[in-house]
């Protein structure tokens, strides 16, 4: 799972509507890297799909900005026009280049422990839960 | 990239081992894959560059379209634990990038007591369609939804018009999905209501083959059209 789709999920348990986004990564084994094409158009798109604090509190979480050697990232949204080369690049690699292999996503506010297991998040919830 | 050369290599991706009934798991044919994602990459421009999400994504043939389209970042979600891992060994086999995600789909908009009750009892079934919506995804998350929900007939009627609403929640360029055309004025008129126009861009014919037992003949046709909601115009 890449931190783009992290950036997608939420817990749902029932009645667990507020504090339930970003869910925290709790890893059982380091994340991979894996270089993938860096395309500027794509990454000026994804200024606008992005949840930027979730994504700066996740980047800063894993110690992805020391790990990949990348400058901070903002954690308000960019000007999308403006953004420049630097910080594209470093979304890029957050985003795209960064896989969950094995840990899991933990809800900051219900405490619900969703596994994450050779890379496939699993969100389904119990019957209590639902 | 041809829609030819696109069918000819969709007819790879394995499908279903074992299908399961109650999910309604149904393979997209390769015809009709090539057929809808090259509509939505050459007629529209919603796939190049573009996050491209697939809701009840089975074996993942739409996501390996997008992918082979040149989408920027692709999703499959699906409930059932076992397809994902043949979408898995699929997106390999085909060397693309695909993340996937064990979700229920449905329960967005139509809670599992629903599922369980429906026809049942109409007093819980009728609280469980009041509900809130508990969304599990991020409003807005993708540009574009690409799927081949559940057609909602044995015990799931509803479910295809609970996919299409969290498929709109989610997109904000379009959506593309097929329903059964007996269901037509039903889903235009819902997606009217959402504020994503609907416009059916082809009416197929959808060969169902004896996947389960109580098919009676060795296949049926079914008429399906494919859907297209433009979700560009909600929240403007």
């Amino acid at each position: 799972m890449k931190i783009l789709t992290h950036n997608m999920l939420m817990c749902n348990v029932k009645g667990c509507d507020k504090g339930n986004f970003p869910l925290r990564i709790e890893l059982s084994e380091p994340v991979s890297i894996q270089e993938t094409e860096f395309n500027e158009d794509f990454a000026r798109r994804l200024i606008g799909k992005v949840d930027w604090p979730a994504l700066a509190e996740t980047a800063a979480a894993l110690g992805l900005y020391d790990k990949l050697g990348i400058p901070e990232l903002p954690s308000t949204p960019p000007e999308a026009a403006t953004a420049d080369d630097a910080l594209l690049k470093a979304m890029h690699r957050v985003l795209l280049e960064v896989q969950v292999i094995e840990g899991k996503l933990v809800c900051n506010n219900c405490g619900k422990a969703y596994s994450v297991s050779k890379g496939i998040p699993n969100m389904l919830l119990t019957q209590d839960e639902l | 990239m041809k829609l030819k050369q696109l069918e000819a290599a969709l007819g790879e991706v394995e499908a279903f081992e074992k299908p399961n009934v109650q999910l309604e798991q149904y393979a997209t044919d390769a015809h009709i894959a090539a057929r809808m994602l090259y509509t939505a990459h050459s007629v529209y421009d919603d796939i190049e560059g573009k996050v491209v999400a697939d809701f009840g994504c089975g074996g993942g043939v739409l996501s390996i379209a997008a992918a082979m389209l040149g989408a920027g970042h692709n999703v499959g979600f699906d409930i059932d634990t076992t397809i994902l891992e043949v979408a898995r060994d699929n997106a390999e086999s085909f060397e693309i990038d695909l993340d996937l995600v064990n979700c229920n789909i449905a329960s967005w908009y139509f809670p599992q007591q629903q599922q369980q009750q429906q026809g049942k009892d109409p007093a819980s079934a009728a609280a469980a369609v009041a509900a809130p919506p508990r969304p599990q995804l991020r409003r807005g998350m993708a540009d574009c939804v690409v799927m081949n929900p559940p057609f909602g007939t044995k015990n799931n009627a509803g479910i295809d018009v609970a996919f299409l609403r969290s498929a709109v929640e989610c997109a904000t360029s379009a959506v593309y999905s097929l329903h059964k055309t007996s269901t037509r004025e039903h889903i235009l008129k819902k997606a009217a209501e959402w504020g994503a126009p609907a416009e059916v861009l082809a009416e197929l014919r959808y060969e169902l083959p004896a996947t389960y037992r109580f098919h009676r003949k060795s296949s049926v046709d079914i008429a399906v059209d494919f859907v297209r909601l433009d979700c560009s115009r909600r929240g403007a």
